[in-house]
């Protein structure tokens, strides 16, 4: 498999509300307290993993993710936290 | 011997537990079923063990109620052997929370929903992961019965599990989604489907000539012509008395519901077991924010329609306590499945249409719950994060079951706490002081339920048994329908009365197993605090209905004002703040168009978009 060209730029970080439906990326940081931190890598969303964001709600209140086999709806907030490779 | 059943939410334990000690607890597709820990005991190898089903759990420091006593009793007991129920998609990803759980435990590994991961290609060789990971793994899905029990076996002969080791002998399925999954996270199309879902399971259920009503009307023509015919052949006065007047249009009038009550219970338990529930609570997050709650709430207000007191406890999977809070001081306006007697027994005398009384009062009791979330909404909310069920056709079989277990529970409450509510209500309204039989005015209720008469009276109902009626709902809800059967026969108010006693049904505290599991969420003062201002505001309301209803929208405004003002002069709560879309936008097709981004491939049978070309300076 190939590796995603965007590999190759390190510290470009952006947030996961920012990524338009169908972007597929890596993330980066959680900026979330160790609560939610941990409950984002126990859904497979921790430091690395590749992510694709299937789709926003019409107001982008409400993100639909997939990790793996995982599919996960977060909120808002909990988008902004999540730093993405952009 | 006590071995744990612990794994991820909606994994499967409770379908394990139920198979390995014929239990029947609730089970269903959605994430935080199980609210509590179950203890039973079931067969062993040869012998017999306590298994204990405990709530599902991210991570043993997971901050909601239900992970944090599934934490509490494995450290309880540090050296008692688990069972860890995993899903064959989600292993890898699960593996990080086992050695966490059952480091220096014995411990075996049960594989679940390993049909539909090998649909998708999945491959997993059982043999070849136990012997890379160093622990036995059972498949969850082949074994049954006895060799299920047989299997389990394992645990006396595991090794305490020490290092993590790397998996092999595993191919993870196919990424993608089904198009119905697709379908269900469009907000355009999800909405309408579920209000269409509901308008159908309403109108099977309520709608004249309908297959709900044409059951109703069955029940109803066995208990009042074939067996009150007979009992009114019954020579003894007492014993006739007490069948003909007070068991039969009692009992009768509430288990002529038992059909409809049913299908609404059909009705829910598809919306869990298909997956549906999960991304309805996705869908209205961003809605349910907006009052201070969140769309996990949507699973606790779902379970309401069925019974308030299951759907407290079901709030223990909320994380935020304050929300908590809030969700339990709205469910007792969402209507329960015991307030369909009482509204089906009075909506004929203020809606020819029972479909449409039915629809109102449901439609009101949700609006109201809203109002309530709102206008206790102080603080910023926790960050919403929910793993969505996958969706499968629910079993047939299954829905039978859960039927027939609801039937039973319903039955058994009809012949327990209602018939000694109906028989104590008889003796005391059919016997004077000196307990000879006399008419209802001059029997031992009369004497001591005379002073209440006045509550109701603002609603058009100086009665004290309207009064008597409405107030043992707080027993069971059921009880007011019996009661104004048995002591009212038809209803003798008018329409604006009966739409103000439904409000007051509608909006009173619920009933005493309610606040039970309510005291049990936030102690007794709260709960029993909670209860006194829903019944304090039913009254209220009432008035205010039979005001609304005989005077018009007038009557309204000096509570809506406020009401609205309020609404209008609230501070919203201060979000983070984000880009708007075409900010978006602009930063993915930048990125896009300068290489930082691969564009997602397409998904199956959809068109790559066509890129915009970047503007020249």
């Amino acid at each position: 498999m190939k590796a995603p060209f965007s590999a190759f730029f390190i510290g470009m970080e952006g947030k996961l509300s920012d990524l338009q439906r169908g972007a597929r990326t890596i993330v980066c940081t959680l900026h979330a307290g160790d609560v939610l931190a941990r409950r984002l890598r126990a859904l497979g969303m921790g430091e690395g993993a590749q992510i694709t964001l299937l789709r926003v709600s019409a107001r982008r209140r409400v993100f639909y993710v997939r990790t793996g086999s995982t599919v996960v709806a977060l909120g808002a907030e909990t988008a902004d936290m999540i730093g993405v490779r952009v | 011997m006590k071995i744990y059943l612990v794994g991820t939410p909606n994994a499967g334990k409770t379908t394990l537990f139920n198979a390995l000690t014929h239990a029947h607890a609730r089970v269903g597709n959605w994430h935080g079923v199980t609210v509590g820990a179950l203890e039973r005991e079931g067969a062993f190898g040869d012998g017999r063990a306590v298994y204990v089903d405990l709530p599902g759990i991210y991570t043993p420091q997971g901050s909601s109620m239900e992970e944090k006593v599934t934490a509490r009793a494995l450290r309880d007991d540090p050296h008692a052997p688990v069972l860890f129920v995993a899903e064959c998609a989600s292993l890898p990803r699960t593996l990080p929370l086992f050695y966490a759980l059952c480091r220096d435990r014995r411990a075996a590994i049960v594989l679940t929903k390993r049909r539909p991961f090998e649909r998708r290609g999945g491959r997993a060789d059982i043999p070849a992961m136990a012997k890379s990971l160093g622990v036995p793994i059972l498949d969850g899905e082949s074994l049954r019965g006895g060799e299920l029990a047989r299997a389990v076996a394992c645990l006396v002969q595991a090794a305490p599990v020490r290092d993590a080791h790397t998996l092999h002998g595993y191919v993870p399925a196919r990424e993608g989604e089904t198009g119905a999954e697709r379908l269900l996270m469009k907000g355009g199309f999800a909405l309408p489907f579920f209000f269409a879902l509901l308008a159908a399971a309403f109108f099977l259920t309520f709608a004249p000539y309908a297959p709900g009503d044409a059951m109703k009307r069955g029940v109803e023509a066995l208990f009042s012509d074939l067996l009150a015919g007979q009992a009114r052949r019954i020579p003894s006065p007492v014993a006739r008395s007490l069948i003909a007047d007070a068991l039969l249009p009692g009992l009768g009038t509430v288990l002529g519901f038992l059909p409809q009550i049913l299908m609404l219970f059909a009705f829910l338990t598809l919306l869990e077991e298909s997956g549906l529930l999960s991304r309805l609570a996705a869908l209205t997050d961003g809605a349910f924010s907006r009052i201070g709650l969140n769309g996990r709430a949507v699973f606790s207000l779902a379970m309401g329609f069925g019974c308030t007191a299951a759907a407290i406890l079901t709030t223990r999977g909320l994380d935020d306590r304050r929300v908590q809070r809030r969700t339990i001081l709205c469910l007792p306006y969402i209507s329960c499945s015991a307030k369909l007697p009482v509204y089906l027994t009075l909506s004929a005398s203020f809606f020819e249409n029972p479909f449409a009384a039915v629809c109102l009062l449901y439609v009101l009791g949700i609006a109201i719950s809203l109002l309530v979330a709102l206008l206790t909404d102080n603080a910023p909310r926790a960050p919403f994060v929910m793993e969505l069920a996958p969706l499968q056709r629910p079993s047939l079989q299954f829905l039978a079951k859960s039927l027939l277990f609801q039937a039973k529970q319903f039955i058994i409450k009809v012949a327990t706490v209602i018939l000694a509510f109906l028989l104590t209500s008889w003796l005391f309204s059919s016997f004077d002081a000196s307990f000879h039989l006399c008419g209802v005015e001059e029997s031992m209720l009369a004497g001591v339920c005379r002073g209440i008469g006045w509550l109701f009276a603002p609603a058009g109902m100086n009665d004290w048994r309207i009064a008597y009626a409405a107030l043992s709902g707080l027993i069971a809800k059921e009880n007011v329908a019996g009661a104004l059967a048995m002591l009212c026969g038809e209803f003798p108010y008018g329409a604006a009365s009966a739409f103000a006693l439904c409000v007051f049904v509608l909006t009173c505290s619920p009933c005493v197993s309610a606040i039970a599991a309510a005291a049990h969420e936030l102690g007794w003062r709260r709960a029993l605090f909670y209860a006194l201002l829903q019944t304090a505001s039913a009254l209220g309301m009432c008035y205010l209905s039979y005001a609304l209803w005989r005077g018009g929208a007038l009557y309204a405004l000096p509570f809506a004002l406020p009401v609205l003002l309020y609404c209008l002069m609230r501070k919203p709560h201060e979000g983070i703040p984000r880009p708007r879309k075409h900010h978006a936008r602009r930063v993915h097709g930048q990125h896009l168009r300068a290489g930082f981004l691969l564009p997602a491939p397409p998904a199956q049978g959809e068109k790559r978009p066509r890129q915009r070309r970047a503007r020249q300076p």
